[in-house]
């Protein structure tokens, strides 16, 4: 089934729509006037859809694992190491447009004492450990059945790091976090609700898109090798 | 698309300077040059990648064909 998902055409071009339309509507619509936030607001049709497709992707890669360790097939560990790749990329993107908006609105590119940005940083950390994992391993096999037991854990500490300690913490600068009001209850209004939401299928499909890239050129990689 | 950026870099260096006499119009429309310069840069960004992935998608359809072959 994924395999006949990662050749079909349709939902590239809802990708490529979403996007777009992300990208044009996203500067066109009118947005609340808010004291510091300003024309910054927009950001949000950036930066919180990559940390939703980087989420998305690591559930993907969370999926594939406990399917290799349940099956043993290796093409499940070729799915989960790939997505993990992409869910990455989509994480250092959500960094660095948030590392922009912070400097626009609180003056510095990282704030040492925001909770969210270490919890952040310590999350694409524990993929970065996931990876180093990967390529410790000769034997493949090894290779797959640690990073699948690796990848459950990472899962688990990602949303603990991004979602659980940023909200129990005692203060924080992001919204939703640390007892401050979140987007949703006070300024996302719903000229952003427009944008915002197809901005994260957007963005979860260009994630998508990259990972069956990946999936489908280690799939050629192992061919070649005659691993399959 | 030269004459475009030369002409865009001029327009916004005059308004720039007209905004030093806090003129509110001004300032006004120096914001929104300033959105529209960026929602271009981005534009120009994600038709970028969107070209890439879908020639590297003709790449390894080909490649997958002449492996099946």
């Amino acid at each position: 089934m994924f395999e006949k998902l990662s050749k079909q055409v349709w939902w590239k071009i809802a990708t490529a729509v979403l996007l777009f339309y992300t990208c044009i509507y996203g500067f066109i619509v009118k947005a609340p006037d808010l004291p510091i936030l300003e024309e910054s607001i927009r950001n949000l049709f950036f930066h919180v859809p990559m940390w939703f497709a980087m989420m998305f992707l690591m559930f993907l890669n969370l999926i594939f694992s406990i399917m290799y360790l349940a099956n043993g097939t290796s093409r499940y560990d070729v799915y989960a190491s790939n997505t993990a790749v992409a869910g990455f990329l989509m994480g250092c993107l959500g960094i660095v447009t948030g590392m922009i908006w912070a400097k626009v609105t609180w003056g510095a590119w990282w704030v040492f004492a925001e909770v969210k940005l270490n919890a952040a940083a310590a999350a694409i950390l524990v993929y970065c450990a996931y990876f180093v994992l990967r390529s410790s391993f000769d034997d493949p096999e090894l290779k797959s059945k640690f990073s699948a037991v690796y990848s459950i854990f990472a899962f688990v500490m990602f949303m603990v790091l991004i979602n659980v300690i940023p909200r129990i913490a005692g203060s924080s600068l992001h919204p939703g976090n640390g007892g401050n009001p979140g987007f949703n209850s006070y300024d996302l209004d719903d000229n952003l609700r427009k944008v915002f939401y197809p901005a994260i299928l957007g963005w979860i499909g260009i994630g998508f898109w990259i990972s069956t890239q990946l999936i489908r050129i280690s799939f050629i990689q192992r061919k070649l090798e005659d691993i399959d | 698309m030269k004459k475009f950026i030369v002409l865009y870099t001029m327009l916004l260096t005059m308004l720039g300077n007209l905004s030093a006499q806090e003129n509110n119009v001004t300032e006004m429309l120096t914001r929104e040059n300033k959105l529209t310069s960026v929602n271009v840069v981005l534009l120009l960004i994600l038709s970028g990648i969107l070209i890439y992935l879908v020639i590297q998608d003709k790449k390894i359809k080909k490649l997958e064909d002449r492996i099946n072959d």
